[in-house]
């Protein structure tokens, strides 16, 4: 079991607010972590530090005990909270286009999903209904043999048979030895999946334990300590 | 990997730009056959020629309109593919945020070069539509030599001096606008909120600098020196040529090497905010 994200004094600020403040954590192989807190607590904004899509203010993020660049992007697979593909495309083209720049993209593996879900690979994005667009996008991050799966609220905003469906894949679909990140403030639908799980609370981590450990201490399920932590 | 990655970037814009083509022919289309229609029936403002009219102001403006849409085009795209939702994909492949930069640009520029060839080979077809058979031969018998050495007598270069320079400046010009507004939208992205008025901003701070720079070089080219001698009576007529003919040949050197150096400027601009200060919130 190796470390695959590292984080020491990891920091972001805009202007006087404060979004990740000074945290510390690592995520190892084989575990499915859920990065867990309520709405505005620094998920999005660790996760896209760890993509490479902000710059931190201070602190290092290593990734596989390199600094996010083009090696980090390799091995991380990356589902964003909201659709990012150009929707005049067509699914076969952007199932091209992944084909094309990453080296673990397994395009059979891509249709295989798109035909169990009765997809069509000839129709354009832009003429599917949210939850399809994003199951193809949840499709073509789960058809890459990545390191390191970092999912940005996979389960928010479609139905719960599309939730289900969502779990299933991902379960059904990741190498073990890789590692899955799910943010999400949807406890109770993921609790059953996850390994491990991170609370972050105003950009620093309050929480940082075994599921296990969190049933047998605690006593209670994640999503009643989740509710117990975030009271408002 | 930049190959590829310009591949990608044409595939995404070639219907597009398709699209603008076709209707460039159209147009050329319509002009020719307006300028020579009223070529035709010159004489009478029959109903016939307004048409023939109309005809050329729609090719006028559609000249116009296809070349100003491209560019904003491309413009739109960058901004959407960079600093829009699609960012998330464009910055998450395993690519050099400056080699995704640069093909961008790349491809730009060679689609408003052949957008400027095509127009100007739509500007022959029109003029040459409108030719009498007099006019043509007239053309096919010009002594260029001849022009070439009336034009330096007037302004102290030639035409084939001043062919070569636009060779050069006029790709140097597309670049310039290319990267000037990739810049501003760049820019504009460092900030959460008023994008657009920081972009603004950032252009009305680079094209000032580059007056600026502008204003440097006719001074030192001897642009306001030939000014006093303009003003000056007793200077000679020839004394007056010669030093036109120097300071306009040292001024577009000057400016077009101060266009590069921009150029390199804000090249290395953008690739360091989208290496360094990306802000994709």
């Amino acid at each position: 079991m190796c470390t695959i994200v590292s984080c020491k004094d990891l920091t972001k600020k805009y202007g006087k607010k404060v979004a990740v403040n000074n945290l510390n954590l690592e995520i190892k192989s084989g575990h499915i972590i859920g990065l867990l807190g309520p709405n505005g607590s620094g998920k999005t904004t660790f996760i896209k530090i760890l993509n490479g899509l902000l710059t931190p203010t201070s602190g290092e993020l290593l990734v596989k005990q390199l600094p996010v660049g083009i090696e980090s992007k390799k091995v991380i697979s990356y589902l964003p909270d909201q659709t990012y593909l150009n929707m005049n495309k067509r699914v076969k083209d952007v199932i091209d286009y992944f084909q094309a720049f990453y080296a673990d993209f397994d395009s059979q593996k891509a249709y295989a999903m798109l035909a169990d879900l009765q997809i069509n690979p000839g129709d354009r994005l832009k003429t599917m209904s949210k939850g399809t667009k994003e199951k193809v996008q949840l499709i073509l991050v789960m058809s890459r043999k990545a390191d390191l799966y970092v999912l940005d609220e996979p389960i928010a905003g479609v139905d719960p048979a599309a939730r289900d469906y969502i779990l299933r894949t991902i379960l059904g679909n990741y190498d073990s030895s890789a590692s899955i990140l799910i943010s999400t403030h949807l406890i109770s639908d993921i609790e059953n999946i996850l390994d491990q799980v991170i609370f972050i609370k105003n950009g620093e981590i309050c929480l940082d334990k075994s599921v296990d450990d969190i049933r047998m201490e605690e006593n209670k399920s994640v999503d009643a300590l989740f509710r117990e932590v975030f009271k408002c | 990997m930049l190959g590829k990655v310009l591949k990608y970037e044409f595939k995404n814009s070639v219907a597009v730009m398709g699209i603008f083509y076709a209707a460039l022919v159209l147009f050329t289309i319509m002009g020719c056959f307006g300028l020579h229609g009223l070529q035709i029936d010159s004489s009478a403002s029959t109903p016939a020629s307004v048409w023939f009219g109309v005809l050329l102001v729609f090719y006028f403006v559609g000249m116009v309109a296809v070349n100003v849409v491209s560019f904003i085009y491309f413009c739109k795209s960058y901004s959407t593919t960079m600093y829009s939702a699609q960012g998330y994909l464009t910055f998450t492949l395993p690519v050099n945020p400056t080699t995704i930069y640069s093909a961008k640009v790349i491809c730009a520029f060679i689609w408003m070069m052949v957008t400027f060839i095509l127009s100007g080979v739509s500007l022959f077809l029109f003029i040459w539509s409108g030719l009498t058979p007099e006019a043509i031969m007239e053309f096919k018998t010009l002594d260029w030599a001849a022009l070439s050495q009336e034009m330096y007598m007037d302004s102290g270069i030639t035409l084939e001096y001043l062919i070569s320079l636009m060779c050069i400046s006029m790709p140097l010009s597309f670049l310039w606008y290319i990267l000037f507004i990739f810049s501003c939208i760049s820019a504009g992205q460092l900030v959460n909120r008023n994008r657009m008025v920081c972009s603004i901003l950032t252009g009305v701070i680079i094209y000032t600098i580059m007056e600026a720079a502008n204003l440097v070089i006719m001074a030192f080219t001897g642009y306001y020196d030939y000014m006093g001698l303009v003003m000056d009576s007793s200077v000679s007529e020839e004394e007056l040529m010669n030093s036109m003919h120097s300071m306009l040949n040292s001024t577009m050197i000057g400016s077009v090497i101060v266009q590069i150096l921009f150029l390199i400027a804000l090249w290395f601009f953008c690739c360091y905010i989208n290496k360094k200060k990306l802000n994709l919130e």
